[in-house]
């Protein structure tokens, strides 16, 4: 990022393809609503109804499958898609090699994401957690992988001199994404057997969180805290820290998700020792990131993306305060298999990842329309049924999760648990419907801010404005 | 020498904070590194973990050769600079987006 913008700069327009970014929001959206709808019906058969029980095809297990899959690849991944389309030639003054693959590359991985969700509910799922895509699949999205990664890291390997650790993020994820897709999809299937199988499994698992959305929604956060606060970060040095100590030590952790079992205890040490190790990184950025808003807070309350930013800020550090916490082998001894892992799951998920992609499209939309959203109010409201949605489905289940562990603790039979848990998963499919709630009004609010955007209407004299974003 | 250069110097807690990484990181490798070779030469029972083990070893030299990369591109000189011409650019782009 040593080139300053010169006169020779490219513009906005050459640089980014705003209305692909657009496309891919919609998408995400769209998945977003699907997984959650998903998430609801697994939620209801907990209460002992299941809503769909005339086809197998629709059977609960199927559409936890579909919840899963569709919040990380059709989410999650056509979020971070739109948004590196809109960052990346930003920070590194250059468009992606070549907008017609994008547009190509865009088509292609709504075929995959959609073709997953077919492959599920027709029964035909890999057995392997968050790899559920069917194998038919996989060469199809390893090959889309391949193709972003050429796409996106052309432009980034062409900039000269030093990078802004925003890049330097993107550039370990396109790499990581594709070797641990790799890793997880073909390697128990074709490769190894056994416990070696179920380690790699655990690689899989935890550096798909750690590998591809974790450095995702860093880099992200690195771009835009700074532009919404209008001053650099902190300390750039500091984040270097993080990437590079997110680097050496995450790809280790995934075995903490099978303690206890038949993998040699000198891995399972291992993996809970990088796991307390990589708080220490945690703190750096957190530091970092507190440091970048001192004597700003007061901006939180008004600025409604930097908002949706510090949240999840703060439930990254909880969750990973969680994370050194469950990963020692008293603890996990208490919580394996119970919903406490299942709350931090979507601390995690839809806590940290998802809010900031909200607050990120939140900022970007009016942008990419040339208007202002359609209802700024609608905007808070969606703000404040996720974020309080989401922390009393969290503490319902982390909760809920220590009232199953003490039961099997104790000994008591089975059904006690369930019993022991209805309340709970009451309450989860109250705070389930309030978030998907919020992700319908948010869809809505989108098409009539659509509606209204004089790109639709074809004024161009107001194409180049720059609206006053939340 | 303009009293307004920005200062290039590293501090102090910024070294104890990579120390405070690496150390452990070093020794945490150095030691998973062992293990591989003991495994190798005997135990075969426990051979099957050597999958693991060399997925992380390849991860490891992946992130080395990048991190060896960042420090011939000069990614450690002037190690704030980049995180202020991002800043500036940001702010040409958008001036000159406002411009019809």
């Amino acid at each position: 990022m040593s080139t300053p913008a010169t006169a020779e700069s490219p513009r906005q327009e050459n640089l980014v393809d705003e209305r692909l970014v657009f496309w891919y929001f919609v998408a995400a959206l769209t998945y977003m609503l699907i997984s959650m709808l998903g998430g609801l019906l697994m939620g209801l058969q907990l209460l002992r109804w299941n809503p769909l029980p005339l086809s197998e095809y629709l059977s609960p297990g199927r559409w936890r499958m579909v919840h899963t899959n569709a919040i990380a690849y059709g989410f999650l991944a056509n979020g971070f898609l739109g948004m590196m389309h809109w960052v990346v030639p930003r920070l590194s003054l250059r468009p992606v090699l070549d907008k017609r693959l994008s547009l190509f590359i865009f088509a292609a991985w709504q075929v995959v994401v959609l073709s997953t969700a077919v492959g599920l509910l027709l029964g035909e799922a890999q057995g392997l957690e968050w790899g559920e895509t069917p194998v038919w699949i996989d060469p199809l999205a390893q090959a889309g992988l391949l193709l972003v990664a050429i796409n996106f890291g052309y432009p980034i390997i062409k900039v000269k001199g030093p990078m802004y650790v925003t890049l330097w993020y993107f550039l370990a994820a396109l790499v990581w994404t594709f070797l641990t897709y790799a890793m997880g999809n073909f390697v128990p299937q074709y490769a190894v057997t056994g416990t070696a199988a179920g380690a790699v499994g655990g690689l899989f698992i935890h550096d798909l969180v750690g590998l591809f959305v974790t450095p995702m929604g860093w880099g992200m956060m690195y771009y835009f805290v700074p532009i919404l606060l209008k001053r650099p970060m902190w300390s750039h040095g500091l984040s270097l820290v993080g990437f590079w100590g997110l680097a050496f030590f995450y790809p280790l952790q995934g075995i903490h998700h099978f303690l206890y079992t038949p993998i040699p205890m000198f891995l399972q040490y291992g993996a809970v020792l990088s796991t307390i190790a990589l708080e220490f990184v945690v703190l750096t950025v957190i530091i970092n990131f507190v440091g970048t808003l001192k004597g700003t807070g007061m901006l939180c309350l008004s600025n409604l993306p930097l908002r949706y930013f510090y949240t999840g800020i703060t439930f990254y550090f909880l969750t990973c305060l969680q994370c050194a916490l469950q990963t020692t082998m008293t603890f996990q001894a208490l919580i394996h298999f119970t919903d406490w892992v299942v709350g931090h799951a979507h601390m995690v998920m839809f806590g940290v990842f998802s809010m900031w992609i909200l607050g990120m499209m939140t900022y970007l939309v009016p942008r990419l329309l040339k208007t202002d959203w359609y209802s700024e109010e609608w905007c808070y409201w969606h703000y404040w049924a996720s974020a309080g949605g989401l922390t009393l489905m969290a503490g319902d289940l982390i909760l809920g999760g220590l009232f199953q562990g003490w039961s099997w603790a104790a000994l008591q039979p089975w059904d006690k648990s369930i019993t022991v848990s209805h309340p709970f998963w009451a309450v989860r499919i109250v705070a389930g419907l309030l978030m998907f709630l919020a992700q319908v009004l948010l869809s809505y609010n989108l098409y009539k801010t659509w509606q209204k955007s004089p790109l639709r209407l074809g004024d161009e004299t107001l194409t180049n404005v720059v609206p006053a974003t939340t | 020498m303009s009293t307004n250069q920005p200062n290039s110097r590293i501090p102090l807690w910024t070294w104890i904070v990579g120390a405070a990484v690496l150390i452990p990181t070093i020794l945490g490798f150095a030691n998973k590194f062992l293990d591989l070779i003991i495994i190798a030469q005997g135990d075969e029972e426990g051979a099957f973990a050597l999958t693991p083990m060399i997925n992380y070893l390849l991860a490891t030299a992946g992130f080395f050769c990048m991190l060896m990369y960042a420090v011939t591109q000069g990614a450690f000189h002037d190690i704030n600079a980049p995180s202020h011409s991002m800043f500036e650019n940001e702010l040409e782009l958008d001036r000159r987006s406002a411009k019809p």
